[in-house]
């Protein structure tokens, strides 16, 4: 038990490119680009939901990608839940790119391949 | 080091950590009366600290200042241990080695050292000084600290967030 969570640990401490918490200034908010990927991982958790998918380009190399939602009760009202997306699934993902250049962005729009669209636009 | 991470991913993935988490009001709610918690437990220590500083209080004895407001100190502390475990328990992976988180534990592990020496030693012959509108200079160091550690950890919990 003990030795399966340390190498669980040690597998998570190398992770993906992610961002620690809030802070939406680091985002560039003049520009939106849109990429298509593979769900990695999808945490709908306090306080900002995350994305996590791998792009692949012409060339065949793999990027890590992390996109950062606002928080699972606003996005709840926009019709999200912990079941939306799943690893392996397909996605269009629109957002605005780190102004770091780190492969990290906030989501702004999100569709799977079955056309189901997600936005985090929350409706009263 | 990494036998306290996998800690932190236990106690991350139990029940309670994932349903605070995933919660759509419970996160908000907890952070809520986490705020009221160090309203409570600031706002009843402070009023010790101005009086042992001289600033404030100054024709109240301090053993009955003490009396009347530490209880409401140790509620606030309850309620922030509390609160703040829940909290701690939703996202402990990302609070492992975040700057902020670190910096406010160690200066909450301060804050209790220093109230205990002022416990230990000033306050054991408050008997001798309980009336005197300026307290012996330990007993003043002692407010002084307390106040800056309390508003260092006020501090650092709300950069937790954003750093």
């Amino acid at each position: 038990m003990i030795s399966k969570l340390l190498t669980l640990a040690g597998l998570l401490m190398v992770s993906l490119p992610t961002f620690a918490h809030h802070g939406f200034a680091r985002y560039d908010t003049a520009k939106l680009i849109t990429v298509k990927g593979t769900v990695t991982d999808f945490q709908f958790s306090n306080p900002h939901v995350e994305v996590d998918f791998i792009v692949k380009d012409d060339k065949g190399n793999v990027k890590r990608w992390a996109g950062q939602g606002s928080s699972p009760n606003m996005l709840a009202r926009a019709g999200w839940n912990k079941n939306v997306l799943k690893q392996g699934d397909e996605i269009t993902v629109s957002g605005h790119p780190a102004k770091s250049g780190a492969n990290i962005m906030l989501l702004k729009n999100l569709t799977l391949s079955n056309g189901r669209e997600l936005t985090p636009q929350a409706q009263w | 080091m990494p036998m306290l991470f996998a800690i932190c991913y236990w106690l991350e993935h139990t029940s309670i950590g994932t349903a605070v988490r995933e919660s759509t009001w419970l996160f908000p709610t907890i952070e809520t009366i986490h705020i009221f918690g160090i309203i409570l437990l600031v706002g009843s220590t402070s009023i010790l600290d101005l009086r042992l500083l001289g600033w404030a209080f100054r024709e109240d004895s301090v053993s009955k200042l003490a009396r009347r407001y530490l209880p409401w100190t140790w509620a606030g502390f309850v309620i922030q241990v509390a609160t703040g475990f829940l909290l701690f328990s939703s996202e402990a992976t990302k609070m492992y080695d975040n700057p902020s988180f670190q910096i406010k534990m160690l200066l909450i592990v301060l804050a209790g050292v220093n109230a205990f020496v002022f416990h230990m030693l000033a306050y054991r012959k408050v008997a001798t000084w309980d009336d005197a509108p300026v307290a012996p200079l330990s007993a003043r160091c002692a407010g002084c600290f307390s106040i800056l550690l309390w508003f260092g950890i006020v501090a650092a919990g709300r950069w937790i967030a954003f750093i």
